[in-house]
Formats: C-alpha cells, sequence, structure tokens
C-alpha cells in the first residue's frame, strides 16, 4: 500500500534510478543529492521493518526504528564510504538503533519493576499477521530467544545476506556466525518444543 | 571425505544453500548413511523453513508519509545552512577581490591601525580632559561670580545698616570685593555723602578712591565736597583732589573757602591745594 499525501508525492522517487546500485546512490546521498534516500527507502524499508518486527518482537515501535535507521543514514551520510555493501552499513546503523531500543527497554523495565516481560515478550498482534496456529506458536519461540541468537538467525534466515556480509555487520569471523546460527537454531527448536508440550 | 564425518557443523551452510552441487551431493549422501546426522537435518531444515514462512509485516501508510516529511525537512535545513554559508562566502569573495591578499601589507596595515588607534585614542583622551577643564573653570568661574554677587549685596546691606560698627565692615568688604558695580559704588558714595560717623566716611572714601577713574565716581566725590561737615572727611577729600589733580575740583574748592562755617585748617588747606592743582 502507497502512501496518500499529496504534498509527499512528488518527492516519490524516479524509477529511472532504479538502474544505480545502492551503494551508488548513498555516495550521490553523502554529496548533498539527499533525495537519492527515498530509491533506498523504497528498495529496503520493509526488509528493516521485518528485521525489527523479529528482532524485538514488538511490531508496534518497528515503524519508528526503522524511521531512526533512515534519519541515522541522513545524520551520518558524510561517514559513508562505500567500500562495503551498502546494506552491511544499514544493518549496522539497524543494529545500534534496536541496542538504544533494548538499553531504553531494559531500563524501563527495571524502572517498573517488570523485568520479567523480558523473558514473556507481549503477545504479538494477530491481526498483523494471517498466520496459523504453529506459525503464532514459532513467532513466540523466536520471541524467546536471546536478543543475540535472535538476531543473527533474523539476518541469515530473512535479509538475503551472506554468511560474510553477516560477519562484517556483527564484526566476527564467518565460522562464529555459523556456529551461532546453529546454536540459535537448536535453541528455538526446544523453545518451539516447550511452547508446543504447553499448548498440547 | 565428508561422508566418514557427521555433516552437522555444515548443516548452516547447506540450509543456506551456499555449496555447490557435489558439495551438496556429498552431505545428502552422509545424511542417507547418518541417522543422528539426518534426524538433526530433518528436524533443523524444518524450522528452517517454518522461518521462512512466517508472514511478513506489512507496513503502514504513515511510514511512508513520515519518512517523506523527514527527508523534505531535512533538505530544507541543507538548503537553509547553504544559503547562509553561501552568503558568507560571496562576502568573503567580494572583499578579497577588494583586497587581494598580501600577508606584509596587511600585517603593516595592521600595525599602522593599531599605531592609529593609540594616537587617535590619546587625542580623544586629552580632548576629553580640555574640555572637562574648560568645563570645570566655567564652572569655578560662575561660582565664584555668585559668591562675588553674594559678597555684594551683604556688603551694601551692611553699609545701610544701624550700628556703625557694622557699616565699617560693610566699608571693608566693598575694599575687598575690588570692582564695584554701580550699585556699590552708589551704596559707598551715599555712605560718603550722608553716613552720620566720619570714621564710615573716610573709609568708604578710601574706598572710593579706587574708583576714581570713574566718571561718575569723580564727579560725585567733587560735588560732594561741599556737603560734607567733618573737618577730617574735608581735609581727605582736599587730599585727593590735589593727588588727582581735579582741574573741575578747583571751582568747587574755591566755593568752599566761601563757607562761613569752614574750620580753619580745612581753610588753609583748600587755599593751598588749590595753588598746587594745576
Amino acid at each position: 500500500m502507497r502512501a496518500r499525501g499529496p504534498s509527499k508525492e512528488p518527492q516519490q522517487p524516479d524509477t529511472r534510478l532504479s538502474s544505480l546500485s545502492d551503494n551508488e546512490l548513498m555516495i550521490q546521498v553523502r554529496d548533498g543529492d539527499v533525495k537519492k534516500l527515498g530509491v533506498l527507502f523504497e528498495r529496503h524499508s520493509m526488509r528493516l521493518l521485518n528485521f525489527f518486527s523479529r528482532h524485538t518482537s514488538k511490531p508496534d515501535i518497528s515503524e519508528d526504528l526503522v524511521q531512526d535507521v533512515f534519519f541515522r543514514m541522513l545524520k551520518y551520510r558524510q561517514t559513508y564510504r562505500g567500500e562495503a555493501p551498502f546494506t552491511v552499513w544499514m544493518y549496522q546503523l539497524a543494529r545500534n538503533v534496536s541496542a538504544d531500543y533494548f538499553r531504553k527497554w531494559k531500563e524501563q523495565a527495571l524502572t517498573d519493576e517488570i523485568l520479567d516481560k523480558q523473558q514473556d515478550p507481549d503477545p504479538l498482534p494477530t491481526e498483523l499477521y494471517q498466520q496459523t496456529e504453529e506459525q503464532e506458536i514459532l513467532r513466540q519461540a523466536l520471541a524467546r530467544l536471546t536478543p543475540e541468537k535472535r538476531e543473527v538467525l533474523v539476518l541469515s534466515r530473512y535479509q538475503d545476506l551472506r554468511y560474510e556480509e553477516i560477519g562484517r555487520i556483527l564484526d566476527c569471523p564467518v565460522g562464529t556466525v555459523k556456529a551461532r546460527v546453529h546454536f540459535a537454531l537448536k535453541d528455538l527448536r526446544d523453545e518451539y518444543m516447550t511452547l508446543t508440550k504447553t499448548k498440547i | 571425505m565428508t561422508t566418514e564425518k557427521h555433516v552437522i557443523e555444515l548443516l548452516p551452510d547447506f540450509l543456506m544453500g551456499t555449496f555447490n552441487e557435489y558439495e551438496r551431493s556429498d552431505i545428502q549422501g552422509h545424511l542417507k548413511t547418518c541417522e543422528e546426522c539426518r534426524r538433526e537435518y530433518e528436524s533443523l531444515s524444518m524450522l528452517w523453513n517454518s522461518l521462512g514462512a512466517l508472514p511478513e509485516q506489512k507496513p503502514s501508510p504513515a511510514m511512508r508519509e513520515r519518512f517523506y516529511a523527514m527527508l523534505s525537512a531535512y533538505e530544507q535545513g541543507i538548503h537553509h545552512a547553504a544559503s547562509k554559508t553561501a552568503a558568507w562566502t560571496s562576502l568573503n569573495d567580494f572583499l578579497s577581490r577588494l583586497w587581494p591578499k598580501q600577508p606584509a601589507i596587511q600585517f603593516a596595515m595592521g600595525i599602522i591601525l593599531f599605531l592609529l588607534g593609540g594616537v587617535l585614542g590619546t587625542r580623544i583622551d586629552q580632548g576629553i580632559e580640555r574640555v572637562a577643564k574648560e568645563e570645570s573653570n566655567s564652572e569655578i568661574a560662575q561660582l565664584r561670580g555668585e559668591v562675588h554677587a553674594m559678597s555684594r549685596m551683604l556688603a551694601v546691606s551692611l553699609l545701610k545698616q544701624q550700628s556703625a560698627s557694622e557699616r565699617l565692615k560693610g566699608v571693608s568688604m566693598s575694599y575687598d570685593l575690588g570692582e564695584g558695580d554701580q550699585e556699590l559704588t552708589a551704596a559707598l558714595l551715599s555712605t560718603l555723602k550722608y553716613d552720620a560717623s566720619p570714621n564710615v566716611r573716610i573709609a568708604a572714601l578710601e574706598v572710593l578712591i579706587r574708583f576714581i577713574d570713574q566718571e561718575r565716581v569723580r564727579k560725585e566725590l567733587i560735588h560732594s565736597l561741599p556737603t560734607q561737615s567733618s573737618p577730617m572727611v574735608q581735609l581727605a577729600m582736599v587730599e585727593l583732589m590735589v593727588q588727582t589733580q581735579e582741574q573741575e575740583s578747583k571751582p568747587v574748592l574755591q566755593k568752599l573757602l566761601l563757607d562761613p562755617k569752614i574750620d580753619k585748617t580745612v581753610k588753609k588747606r583748600v587755599e593751598e591745594s588749590i595753588k598746587q592743582i594745576l
């Protein structure tokens, strides 16, 4: 679904720009042609939205976090070098945004003395997804993983990234990424089995 | 080779599909023979596929609107900042065209301006001092004038007092005042003609001698001579006429000789003085 806002419509990116790579577009943004960020938004906002909704298990705040990532792209555009793929830089920013979110959330939870909620996240609003009961259980199992394990699973399963790229995003060797994916999957299976037994 | 070892460690790559066809068939060969690896693979690959099938969240229309609103605001901010920078740059360019960079000249000009500033500063200080001095002098003169006027008023006032000693003070004050105005000299002449005390009249005469240059004072002195009744005052006035060689006083002196009440000493001095005034 596209936005209606008439005043914003003229700023929609030109379709002819689709031939440019992410890297070329971001370099133009860095050099002052900030409108080109619209093309990158159209290309990556959906993936980023689902990265956040799966990683934070908070679909209601995920759009705010996407906005924050694109704001940081503008704020730190001068630091973009284009040496790594654009998506690596984008997910590094996204990780910082989610780290800030988790820190704030944790502080809030401590303040409210509801730290238990960290282990038992809010149930996801089912109206956002057309999903089966099994999918609902799997989503809950994913939400019960530690943020680090959930993050590596989300990056490897949904974001169309290679292990080398994930290694650059997480700043660790490729072997470590693979091991983390493996352990995260095993933990997810355990959580899934536990939840399934509870349901039965 | 892999068929002889467990392939569980390779599962993440296998799931991601990063192996080539040869590697895949090698792993699949191992899975057929290894029950442990096959169970692990089947379990995790099912989970992996289930994860991939989880529905995606759809963005709300507001997300796009908010993004473009932010982009627009940021763009405006850049243009605003750029226009300010451009104005500053153009001013700099204008000044550099007006006066190209020549560090030696600019340094010299800096020193000249510094020295000029010092000189101007000193001049201004002096000017301020002079103005202040003039103002101060003017104020002192004004104050002095006011004190002088008050003294004259007091002197005139004293000359009209009942007490002879007060009137003498008035005469003495008139002497200290130096220059007399019309009011003071009129008061002194009046004292000379009409004061009851000969001492006061003589004192007034001594003050009036200082104003003898004034025509009015001179004439009044001459014509007041016959009105004087005191021989002491008459003698003092005759002495004054002789000293000042007043030609106009001769008729007055001759008329005085005709006065039957004249003192003998005075008459003798008057006769002598008529001869002395040439």
